[in-house]
């Protein structure tokens, strides 16, 4: 207790610079800057699509939406590019490309040529832009029915053509193929799933058999989706019959998202107080009658909630439905051109996460494809971030208002 | 249980004036918009044992916690007006460093929470997050420290094992070793003994007893035999106001005001 | 409702009566075994899962082996044998023109014109070693073409006879059908049938009188009904004649005989390596009279010389090897899966033989994986630590539901991202000239280990993230306290205390993640180049630069386009058992590393 006499400022407690509280700063900002740059990469990831999507999505007149890219069917963009820039476009890259290389060569020894080849450069590449400018003014794009409209195409004389498939169009079958499926898979999903709860949180008892339920949803939620899609194909696609369909797909889907259903669903129902089955079995209430009026009504808010993640994650698979239900292009909607009602339940459909494997690996990337591509994984990651984000926000909501 | 309920001895031993550690002026503390502590005014003594009484939610605990500043882990908690100075230094103003404040003044929990890890470690944890890394001073540390709890000769063959091992009164002994072994010069104890038999509490009962020498001492109960047979000076509180303090005698024998009376004999809490 | 109906009524109580309503069950135990049924879906979906991959996968390991056993019989194998020799010849001349475009190189640093350089490359010495080297194999690589197209040709018939054959028994059985007085035509054969005639018809191959009926049933023949005897007649003919022809376009193999076609010649093969191996010692010889004039390209050629006398040693075992290769050793079933398991090449469709071995998958995924884990780890533990310890709760409200919205970012979308714009930014940056100190910059091929492992690390961040910070939230709070009260900081407190509590929690989060990365499908399909080939370890960090295929990839890619019931198809579905078994052994683990810990603490 000697020290606070020795000065007014130090005392016993005083603040001490020491070595560990620089390195305890420093690893608290080491721990800070992870988190954040977790936020900022995935942030990045979102604007980027968001951003170069929403060029597709949405329009600069009125409506601002572009339906016809939600809504059509995709097709094969054929685009008239003038010749004659065309080759003046390629001749003034490639010196610009056989300037940098003499200029390199040069850097080191005659550093004034070297500049003027810098300087030429920056005027070729001034040419280079404005050439650009005028091939996009007066270039000609159409869809494939535009196309065949068409009473005499361009010549090749005064045009360069190129198709690009499915960069024409829209991507409508997607969009409501996707939607299809996940709505079935849901309908499945839950269904199983909560029947699968009731039993896990009501009736259950400790012993041999719920260890293995519980293990088996355990080790279910860990299997790769693509093994999931091996399965369906090996199940419903072939075994049943059911061919590449929408039936084969939502099982698939449905299967997969169960483990998460049913720890949601169980979840919610052992958050229920004891107090409202013993309530109901004291007067008299059979236990099914207990569970259907005190406990599936009070836990259905927060069953629906959690699982709403479970479905947009699996909503976002591919691997499962790559051969059990997607076509990579289907000309027709599913309603259109059925024989009977049940050849409904057992048709491939288009969905938008294989429509943006299709498009992203089969075919090249450059300007006519590129919004195209951005405009699909826009809509779709705009689909299951809306039932994501939906899911955070309802839980919240639903964990204040029923807080027992 | 041979712990002395001998007010007698204690009063043998007036011959040097107490001389006042934390001196509590005018205290006001409030959890957000609720006031927990009105107005307290208390010193506490060097070297002596001083008991908190009162029933639950009174504000003992309350302010037990200030005194080491356990309070600024809970974010709506704050000081509104009044100060605590321990050793004559205000523990709330700016330049106080909380972790040199909390390794002078030490503190035992209500449910004694030995970390998962062996009993040694539990007890070097202390001098280890100091940097202490010399093997030969942490062995002697731990042993006095235990000794000090009066825990070395139960646990000496089973260092490293781990602490969970231990039962109820041996866990709790053992978080006031590891209370003693950053060598503090305040002890404060929130209801040690609240989960323990009635053999485990005898036992803690007797090392602060023992304690007493080396250390100051404060304890909340809400045991009032407890508080009768170990401390030197009794606080009743009430409401969160400071009711009555005065040496454990007085208020036990002889309290002045009538709830106190009421509530050492029994009448309500 | 009078308040006397609300008095209890003086009757007998009757809980003791069960209602019974269906095999000596009352409802409710009706309802509590209808709910234990559904409960066990979970059970029988993990059932169904293992049930069909094995069903269709199991066919691999004997369609595996009768390849292999093709394989021998024909003699690729031996080919593949005497090919040994000929691709190693091959790394030494790439070792040899390599010296000489590193020279050229120097020579090049040193000033010298493009005509010096010319001289002294293209000197009659150095001419007689680098052209003269690749010259003395043109005899070896004669005779082994030779006898792979041989080899090439058994199998091929083989595999003809083999489809033949599978025509005749349809055939056969065909006409054990017709034989049965009740057969009846179905639309197809009808067609088929008609077909036939009509040729014959045209032919005019029957007799007349056949001819006159057969022109008849064109017209009349109808599906679905028996038919009568003439013309059953008729079509059993039909059918026989064919059943002869294709008997007749089997030749069978005696692959006895045929194998001599490829392993005659042995002696002159051996003849061939001899003067091999007098041509390049010849070669070397003349070596010494190139002036390379450094140090460096020196000592190379030195080491080239000592390659080549590690070729010379080998030859006496290759030619022992190549006598007792025996077309007749057994190919045992435990072959097929050993070669499955250990195998380093999948090579399908190849005009020579198939393989399929998944140990280029596996590395790929683990590699991957391990690229991913390495940067998800301290970002997910870290974040986790971070938004549970440090962070003010307005952080913390705003970053957990973050980080659980980005799990529900679709693989596809991140692989997809991948392609167009980290791939290409990442080899943006490897070109640029102020990073060129890097080695292995720049990198070749912008879809890459890397990419596809940044990639994986942010889908697995989420899931490690949620779990980790669950597990630090778990533990006590009088923990945190009791550390506190010591005087630890709080950072000593999360870290010697907190941290150290829930490190089994924690490290079941990261297995969980792995087990996500390892099943994860779209972002490596996308991003991570697909070249099926073991990663060259030896490159050192430049691995982490190369393209790798791995299972799940290999899977999506392949799956659609094999024929079904085939060699490849059964091989996807035993990538797919590999890649099950792998996560339920990373579950599992997972869970007993929790309750191990778990049973400690109580």
């Amino acid at each position: 207790m000697k020290s606070d006499t020795n000065k007014q400022t130090t005392h016993l407690f005083s603040q001490r610079f020491s070595r560990n509280k620089v390195m305890e700063l420093s690893i608290t900002g080491i721990l800070r800057f992870f988190t954040y740059l977790v936020i900022v990469l995935a942030g990045y990831l979102f604007l980027d699509i968001t951003y170069n999507g929403s060029k597709a999505v949405f329009t600069k007149e009125a409506p601002f939406v572009n339906f016809q890219f939600l809504t059509e069917k995709p097709q094969t963009l054929h685009v008239f590019e003038p010749a004659d820039i065309d080759t003046q476009l390629k001749s003034a890259k490639a010196e610009i490309l056989t300037k940098s290389i003499k200029r390199r060569a040069l850097s080191n020894s005659n550093y004034e040529a070297a500049e003027a080849f810098t300087l030429a450069i920056k005027d070729l590449n001034k040419e280079v832009k404005e050439l650009d400018d005028l091939r996009k003014e007066r270039r000609l794009m159409f869809s494939d029915t535009e196309y065949r409209a068409l009473a005499t195409t361009p010549s090749t004389k005064d045009f360069v053509y190129s198709t690009y498939a499915y960069s024409g169009g829209g991507i409508g079958p997607a969009i409501i193929g996707t939607i299809l499926l996940v709505f079935g898979s849901i309908l499945i999903a839950l269904t199983l799933g909560v029947l699968c709860a009731v039993y896990l949180s009501e009736y259950s008892k400790p012993g041999k058999v719920l260890q293995s339920i519980r293990l088996s949803i355990l080790n279910l939620s860990g299997v790769p989706s693509i093994v999931f899609g091996l399965f369906g194909f090996g199940l419903f696609v072939l075994y049943l019959d059911w061919g590449v369909s929408l039936m084969a797909g939502w099982f698939t889907l449905a299967l997969m998202a169960l483990p998460v259903i049913i720890t949601a669903s169980e979840e919610s129902m052992r958050a229920i107080p004891k107090g409202f089955r013993e309530g109901s079995l004291a007067l008299g209430a059979s236990k099914w009658t207990c569970i259907r009026t005190n406990v599936l009504p009070y836990a259905m808010p927060g069953i629906l909630t959690s699982s709403i993640m479970g479905i947009a994650r699996v909503a976002g698979e591919t691997a499962p439905i790559m051969f059990t239900a997607a076509f990579a292009l289907r000309d027709r909607l599913p309603w259109e051109g059925l024989e009977n009602s049940t050849d409904f339940f057992f048709q491939g459909v288009m969905a938008l996460p294989y429509h943006i494997y299709v498009v992203s690996s089969k075919i090249p990337q450059n300007e006519y494809t590129q919004n195209m591509q951005y405009g699909t994984a826009f809509v779709f990651l705009l689909i299951v971030g809306l039932f994501a984000l939906s899911s955070i926000i309802l839980r919240v909501k639903v964990r204040k208002k029923y807080d027992w | 249980m041979n712990v002395n309920f001998d007010i007698q001895g204690k009063q043998a031993e007036p011959s040097k004036p107490p001389k006042p550690v934390i001196k509590t002026k005018n205290l006001d503390f409030a959890y957000g918009d609720s006031q927990a502590l009105f107005n307290i005014s208390m010193d506490i003594f060097k070297k002596e044992v001083t008991a908190f009484i009162g029933p639950s939610g009174c504000g003992k605990s309350t302010l037990l916690r200030c005194f080491n500043r356990m309070n600024d882990l809970i974010d709506i908690a704050q000081i509104k007006s009044g100060s605590i100075r321990i050793s004559d230094i205000d523990i709330y103003n700016k330049d106080v460093d909380v972790i040199e404040l909390r390794k002078h003044v030490g503190m035992v929990f209500q449910k004694s929470n030995p970390f998962p890890k062996s009993i040694y470690e539990n007890i070097a944890y202390g001098m280890r997050i100091q940097g202490v890394k010399n093997r030969s001073e942490l062995d002697e540390t731990v042993e006095s420290s235990l000794r000090g709890a009066a825990l070395w000769d139960e646990v000496k063959d089973r260092l490293n094992k781990s602490a969970l091992g231990l039962s109820g009164g041996q866990q709790q002994r053992l978080c006031i070793a590891r209370a003693l072994a950053v060598k503090p010069k305040i002890i404060l104890m929130d209801e040690p003994c609240s989960a323990l038999d009635p053999v485990a509490t005898a036992k803690v009962e007797e090392l602060i007893h023992k304690l007493k020498k080396h250390y100051t001492i404060v304890v909340v109960t809400h045991n009032m035999q407890q508080a009768a047979r170990v401390s030197d000076r009794t606080a009743f509180f009430y409401l969160g106001r400071l009711v009555e303090y005065e040496t454990t005698e007085q208020i036990f024998m002889n309290p002045k005001n009538s709830k106190t009376e009421a509530y050492v004999s029994g009448r309500f809490g | 409702m009078s308040t006397e109906d609300l008095q209890p009524k003086d009757t007998s109580p009757e809980f003791s009566k069960r209602r019974v309503v269906l095999f000596g069950k009352d409802t409710d135990s009706i309802i509590k075994g209808f709910f234990g049924c559904t409960a066990t879906v979970a059970i029988v979906v993990l059932f169904l899962i293992t049930l069909f991959l094995i069903k269709e996968g199991s066919g691999f390991v004997g369609q595996y082996q009768t390849s292999l056993k093709q394989y021998r019989l024909s003699g690729l194998e031996y080919v593949d044998i005497l090919k040994e020799r000929r691709e190693d010849h091959t790394a030494l001349m790439q070792y040899l023109s390599d010296i000489k475009a590193e020279w050229i190189n120097l020579l090049k640093k040193e000033g010298l014109t493009q005509q010096a350089i010319f001289k002294k490359v293209m000197s009659p010495e150095s001419k007689a070693v680098f052209l003269g080297y690749s010259r003395t194999s043109s005899d070896l690589r004669r005779f082994i073409k030779d006898k792979m197209d041989a080899a090439i040709e058994i199998r091929d018939q083989q595999i003809t006879n083999d489809n033949l054959q599978e025509t005749l028994n349809n055939y056969a059985k065909k006409i054990t059908e017709v034989e049965d007085y009740s057969f009846k035509l179905s639309e197809e054969d009808r067609a088929e049938f008609i077909l036939k005639l009509k040729e014959k018809v045209r032919a005019q191959s029957f007799d007349a009188d056949k001819l006159e009926t057969s022109k008849g049933l064109i017209e009349g023949l109808k599906s679905g009904v028996a038919l009568d005897t003439k013309s059953r007649e008729i079509y059993l003919s039909l059918l026989r004649d064919e059943f002869l022809a294709t008997e007749n376009r089997i030749q069978p193999v005696i692959f006895e005989k045929s194998i001599l076609k490829v392993t005659n010649e042995q002696q002159r093969y051996f003849e061939i390596l001899n003067t091999l191996e007098a041509d390049m010692k010849a070669i070397l010889l003349k070596s010494d009279s190139i002036e390379l004039d450094n140090n460096n390209l020196e000592s190379r050629m030195e080491r080239f010389k000592e390659l080549n006398a590690l070729f010379f040693t080998s030859i006496p075992e290759h030619k022992t090897q190549i006598k007792e290769w025996d077309q007749n050793a057994a190919v045992p079933l435990s072959k097929s899966l050993s070669s499955f398991l250990t195998g380093k090449d999948w090579i399908t469709a190849s005009d020579q033989q198939d393989w399929y071995g998944i140990l280029p998958l596996l590395c790929g995924s683990l590699i991957i994986s391990f690229v991913a884990l390495c940067i998800a780890v301290p970002l997910g533990v870290g974040a986790a630590i971070y938004t549970n310890q440090i962070s003010s709760p307005l952080e913390q409200n705003l970053i957990k539901p973050y980080i659980e919205f980005i799990s529900a970012v679709p693989s596809v979308v991140i692989g997809f991202f991948g392609v167009v714009v980290l791939g290409e930014a990442m080899r943006g940056l490897s070109q640029l000239e102020f990073l060129a100190w890097v080695p292995f910059f720049p990198i070749q091929e912008r879809l890459n280990t890397l990419t596809a492992g940044c990639l994986l690390a942010l889908m697995a961040i989420p899931t490690i993230y949620t779990l980790a910070e669950d597990a630090i939230n778990n533990i006590p709070k009088h923990l945190k306290e009791a550390s506190l009260a010591i005087g630890a900081t709080p950072l000593q407190t999360t870290f010697r205390v907190i941290v150290p509590s829930a490190l089994s929690g924690i490290i079941s989060a990261i297995m969980l993640g792995f087990g996500r990365v390892i099943g994860e499908t779209m972002v490596v399909l996308l991003c991570a180049g697909n070249r099926i080939k073991i990663p060259e370890f030896s490159d050192g960090l430049g691995v982490f630069f190369q393209p790798v295929h791995t299972m799940t990839g290999i899977i999506a890619q392949e799956m659609g386009e094999v024929v079904r019931g085939s060699v490849h198809y059964r091989a996807l579905f035993m990538v797919g058992i590999v890649l099950f078994i792998a996560s339920l052994i990373i579950n599992v683990s997972a869970q007993y590393v929790v309750k191990k810990y778990n049973k400690m603490d109580s």
